[in-house]
């Protein structure tokens, strides 16, 4: 199996983007950023209230598409497994709240320490499965993410003390400092928050040496061990900040539902986070929220029309791959560009 | 002992079933090096097909034929409409449109045959048991099953090794452009290939059905364990899915049937029966992180496909 | 002219999502098992939403989140169908009832169940079929001040401490009907006996319900929820060799669980007991004629003899044209206490604290004869030993009552409940 060629298969040619129109992707990312700022009130105005708790879900799911989009887009390394990041940040976290309500020791409902815990779980976690996945590249990669990620779902279904595979309730959310979170739209802005913030780590992250070794590596691994570049280290730190950042949203997405179930770790979700990436525009990083909130709204305004929603979005993808390979955002930055 | 000897035909059962789905995934990839997330989903056309021609007929052998035939005809379909236009992508469109495969196939048996379950019944010359030691009896048609897992084996094997069409597919997963060069139509050989491999998906589905439930989605698991099995024999080789089929089978088993009894050991037996089934399911990960470990390419694998 | 493209591009995006939404009437209130659906449905299109509701006298909204896909959906149809039958037979029409489709899925019922409340205006709420569904959703539904109404699911989870004004269980407290059995098997002098249940709340639930009145097992085994391969079980079993099983499989893993056991040959010297869940009248239907002799615990059978269940299990037969089973019976039962309670506080669902009041009565005919609530608002009830046996037709099987082991039973739970005093 030869390794993705740069820019034969639509995956957007950075540098050349950067130097034609540099001011695109920034335009569309910042514009985007400020739709979903404003949609709470956007939704609320048209009498669509109800679909507050979806945003939110946009949002978080989009931080995790972001990250996954850094080692898929950038990186080269197709992941079927970051389900379970999230679901390790959603145990980090929910775990800590159970405790609190249960009164038991090892217990916190403060947001500044169990959200940053819950990333370094997900770090840790990333590294260890990172250095076993990675001594595989290509198709066996995908399936080895695949597979753990199924482990891991096995994993939490085992957890007894916190509900086993049905999962268990969490009486309050996180508080950050001071601030209480029960309230859904102050809720939703500390999500919005760090999700700008994502975008903005990673958007720093691939202009930066270590995205250019990354991106190198993806279109040419020897080439760029060839000019000194300890690539596998650098395969093994990206995989594990993505994975990091998607158990941010893991912690975020159990707040969100204040429901602690191991359903979040299916592998479908891994799944349903690559379709994010696809529709949304892959390699584009603001792709992730864009294709988050295509398909989330979309899902919940179908609901009333269609219960074969999932079947339209089937037909809908393979025409994106097969046609539109570059998404949403694709459409929204340009030509598409055969280099 | 019988204990053991019971779960060791429980084990191989599970072993076959699971090799019937694997052979045809690891060709499929072999060949034309497409991943095809969807051939679970074959697997349960043509469990659907079989509940269907089987409620309607009441003959479990037309149930079977239908079954395998349907299950071929979804996969000439898949390969005619979608797949072929894969074989020169790289894996994350093929990862993507497959799953996208997987989507439509969940949702579509729903809206053919409605969101019940169905069941199919097992044929009347295979009910019951057989004493197969003093003190243990074991059903007639798991015996069968893997009576058949060892028949579509050898017929696998003869197809491959003695037959013209065996010679091609062999040239072609070492050696694409040969193919080519023999004058051979390689796209109506990757249809029949895919073909083929989709007709054993869904004969697996059709005789694991009566143990089953014959709904949505009941192959999602059957492809990550097919994964697992071509993880760890090796993408591309039948004598490793083979191998590491019967592996993830029996392992399974043993873990589910003494796992509880070892972890009874240090909690209560209650919550060690419910941790123990779970971590039973795990457990074939962990064969499968030594033999990554061990040997990246898979217990018969070329060297790594990089 | 490409930036103008992308900017109408992403708000077109916005305003499609906010268009349809405008007009929700539209939308005809789907019960995905649309193709099943009963004949008296009263399920329509939602109204101007639910802030015009509650007012005295208006239309009430019920939203009823149950099962109605997957190898259980015939669970949550029956429970709708016996639900709507008592409406249409009260000739009520100022209830209106929206049904969704949980489809087992706790986090997404999570968000249904938001849905029915904000948009649809849904005042009380009932039908969830499985525990863990009830664990995720329940609280939510308490949370927003709701009265729920559980035709199902009795967690232990929500019986005792946890116990809660606003929540009533119709059904039984998911220990119950295993107790009955276990009384059983213990009063028939079985002393070795080992349980099979899936992994999960209620399948452990009702292997402490047996522990609780038979004493302690010889072992226990679990296998993951909704498999139907009892392969491995079945083996196990056969080498523990006991006197008895016991064994709960709900629904459709019910009939591969008994075909495989007596396929395995075991039921020739080693006989199995279990709660009505696998031998409800569409359940043995399917086993067949190997069901016939089974024994199971049950609170209620369709000739339970009471002039309440007479009038319902013929009003049933003739509307559906199939035996009513313990699922139609329960939720016929949630519809009359909703009926009875409604009634008695003029159909005003604005003042909770009377309504619960009204519902905590229980002033109704119930199919089961005598029913009252306990401090923990679960049902104080008879439980009884059923046989299978064949029906009226050929391939028609049915049970009928053996004897009646419990008594007015309280759940364990009860007192672990602070409402009553």
């Amino acid at each position: 199996m030869s390794r993705i060629a740069p820019g034969r298969d639509g995956i957007p040619d950075e540098t050349h983007v950067e130097r034609t129109t540099w001011w695109r992707p920034l335009l569309i990312t910042v514009l985007v950023l400020v739709l979903v700022g404003i949609a709470p009130f956007l939704v609320d105005a048209v009498g669509l209230g109800y679909l507050q708790r979806s945003l939110t879900r946009v949002v978080i799911l989009g931080l995790a598409a972001v990250a996954l989009d850094f080692i898929v887009g950038y990186g080269g390394l197709v992941s079927l497994g970051h389900a379970m990041f999230l679901a390790l940040g959603s145990y980090t976290t929910g775990v800590l709240l159970v405790h609190l309500s249960r009164g038991e020791g090892l217990a916190t409902g403060q947001a500044l320490i169990a959200w940053p815990l819950s990333m370094l779980v997900g770090a840790l976690f990333g590294l260890g499965f990172g250095v076993l996945a990675l001594r595989t590249r290509g198709v066996y990669f995908i399936m080895v993410t695949l597979a753990f990620n199924q482990m891991m779902f096995f994993l939490f279904n085992t957890l007894e003390p916190y509900g086993g595979d049905d999962g268990v309730r969490l009486p309050e959310r996180s508080r950050l400092g001071p601030l209480s979170l029960e309230a859904d739209l102050t809720f939703f802005y500390v999500c919005f928050t760090l999700l700008v913030l994502t975008v903005i780590v990673f958007n720093i992250l691939i202009r930066s040496p270590f995205g250019w070794v990354v991106r190198g590596a993806r279109d040419n691994e020897l080439r760029m061990k060839a000019i000194g570049a300890r690539t596998p280290r650098y395969q093994l730190a990206a995989f594990a900040i993505s994975a990091s950042f998607a158990s941010l949203a893991g912690a975020l997405a159990v707040n969100e539902s204040q429901f602690l179930s191991p359903d979040i770790s299916h592998w479908t979700q891994s799944g349903e986070l690559l379709v994010m990436i696809i529709v949304g525009g892959m390699g584009s990083l603001i792709g992730g929220v864009i294709g988050a909130g295509v398909l989330l709204v979309l899902e919940e305004l179908a609901i009333d029309f269609t219960n074969n929603w999932q079947f339209f979005v089937g037909i809908g993808l393979i025409l994106i791959v097969l046609v539109a390979r570059r998404g949403v955002a694709g459409l929204l930055l340009g030509r598409h560009r055969n280099v | 002992m019988e204990l053991f000897l019971e779960q060791t035909l429980n084990g191989l059962q599970a072993g076959f079933t699971l090799l019937m789905i694997s052979a045809g995934l690891t060709l499929i990839f072999g060949m034309m090096g497409v991943l095809n997330l969807a051939h679970g989903s074959l697997f349960m056309v043509g469990a659907f097909v079989a509940a269907d021609v089987g409620a309607r007929t009441g003959r479990f052998e037309l149930a079977l034929l239908a079954g395998v035939l349907g299950a071929a005809l979804a996969g000439v379909l898949m390969e005619v409409l979608v797949i072929r236009f894969l074989y020169r992508r790289d894996h994350l469109d093929q990862v993507l449109a497959t799953f996208a495969l997987v989507l439509i196939a969940n949702q579509g048996v729903q809206m053919v045959w409605g969101i019940r379950p169905r069941t199919v019944s097992r044929p009347g010359w295979l009910e019951g048991s057989l004493t197969v030691l003093p003190g243990l009896q074991y059903p007639i048609y798991r015996l069968a099953i893997i009576g058949a897992g060892i028949v579509a084996l050898l017929v696998l094997w003869l197809l491959i090794e003695k037959t013209r069409v065996g010679m091609w597919i062999r040239a072609g997963n070492t050696n694409r452009e040969l193919l080519g060069a023999l004058g051979v139509n390689v796209t109506v050989l990757y249809t029949v290939v895919f073909a083929m491999g989709a007709g054993l998906a869904g004969f697996a589905g059709v005789v694991a059905a009566p143990y089953l439930t014959v709904e949505s989605g009941m192959g999602d698991n059957f492809l990550i364990l097919s994964f697992v099995v071509i993880v760890i024999g090796g993408i591309g080789s039948i004598k490793g899915a083979v191998v590491a089929s019967l592996i993830v089978g029996l392992a399974e088993t043993y873990a589910h049937t003494y796992l509880p009894g070892l972890i009874g050991e240090l909690t209560d037996p209650s919550s060690a029966a419910a941790i123990g089934s779970s971590l039973a399911s795990a457990s074939i990960f962990l064969v499968m992180v030594v033999v990554l470990l061990v040997r990246p390419q898979g217990l018969y694998g070329a060297t790594t496909t990089t | 002219m490409r930036r103008l493209i992308a900017l109408i591009a992403v708000l077109s995006m916005v305003l499609a999502a906010c268009g349809n939404g405008d007009t929700p009437d539209e939308a005809e209130t789907d019960t995905t098992g649309a193709a099943e659906e009963p004949a008296a449905t009263t399920a329509a299109a939602t109204d101007e939403g639910g802030e015009d509701a509650g007012d005295g006298g208006d239309t009430v909204t019920v939203g009823m989140l149950t099962t109605l896909s997957g190898n259980a959906a015939y669970l949550g149809e029956d429970t709708q169908k016996g639900f709507e039958l008592a409406l249409q037979m009260a000739g009520a029409d100022n209830i209106e009832l929206v049904v969704e489709d949980d489809a087992q899925d706790p986090e997404a019922s999570q968000q249904l169940a938001e849905r029915m409340i904000q948009r649809d205006g849904a005042e009380i709420m009932t039908g969830i079929v499985f525990s863990d569904v009830a664990g995720a959703v329940v609280p939510e539904i308490l949370g927003e001040g709701l009265i729920y109404l559980s035709s199902n699911a009795g967690p232990s989870t929500l019986a005792g401490e946890s116990c809660h004004e606003n929540y009533f269980v119709v059904s039984w407290q998911n220990d119950n009907p295993a107790e009955a059995v276990g009384q059983y098997v213990k009063e028939q002098g079985f002393e070795n006996v080992v349980a099979a249940a899936p992994n999960y709340q209620a399948g452990q639930d009702s292997v402490n319900g047996f522990r609780r009145a038979f004493g302690e097992l010889q072992n226990e085994f679990y296998t993951e929820l909704g498999a139907t391969d009892y392969a491995q079980t079945i083996a196990q079993i056969r080498d523990e060799a006991p006197d008895a099983v016991y064994f709960f499989y709900p629904g459709g893993m019910g009939i591969s669980f008994v075909q495989q056991y007596i396929e395995s040959g075991l039921n020739e010297n080693i006989p199995i007991f279990g709660p009505t869940f696998s031998f409800d009248e569409t359940l043995v239907d399917a086993i067949g004629e190997a069901a016939v002799g089974l024994k199971n615990g049950s609170f209620w059978t369709p000739d339970l003899d009471n002039p309440a269940n007479a009038e319902f299990v013929e009003a049933y037969t003739e509307e559906f044209g199939a035996t009513p089973t313990n699922y139609s019976a329960q939720g016929y039962d949630t519809g009359r206490l909703l009926l009875s309670a409604l009634e008695a506080v003029d159909y005003d669902t604005g003042d909770t604290d009377a309504l619960r009041e009204a519902i905590r009565a229980a002033d109704f005919e119930s199919v089961r004869g005598d029913f009252s609530f306990g401090t923990n608002q679960h049902p104080i009830q008879d439980w009884y030993i059923l046989e299978v046996v064949p029906g009226e037709e050929e391939g028609d099987y049915t049970n009928t009552i053996v004897e009646k082991v419990l008594d007015d039973h309280v759940d364990a739970y009860a007192e672990e409940c602070q409402l009553g005093s």
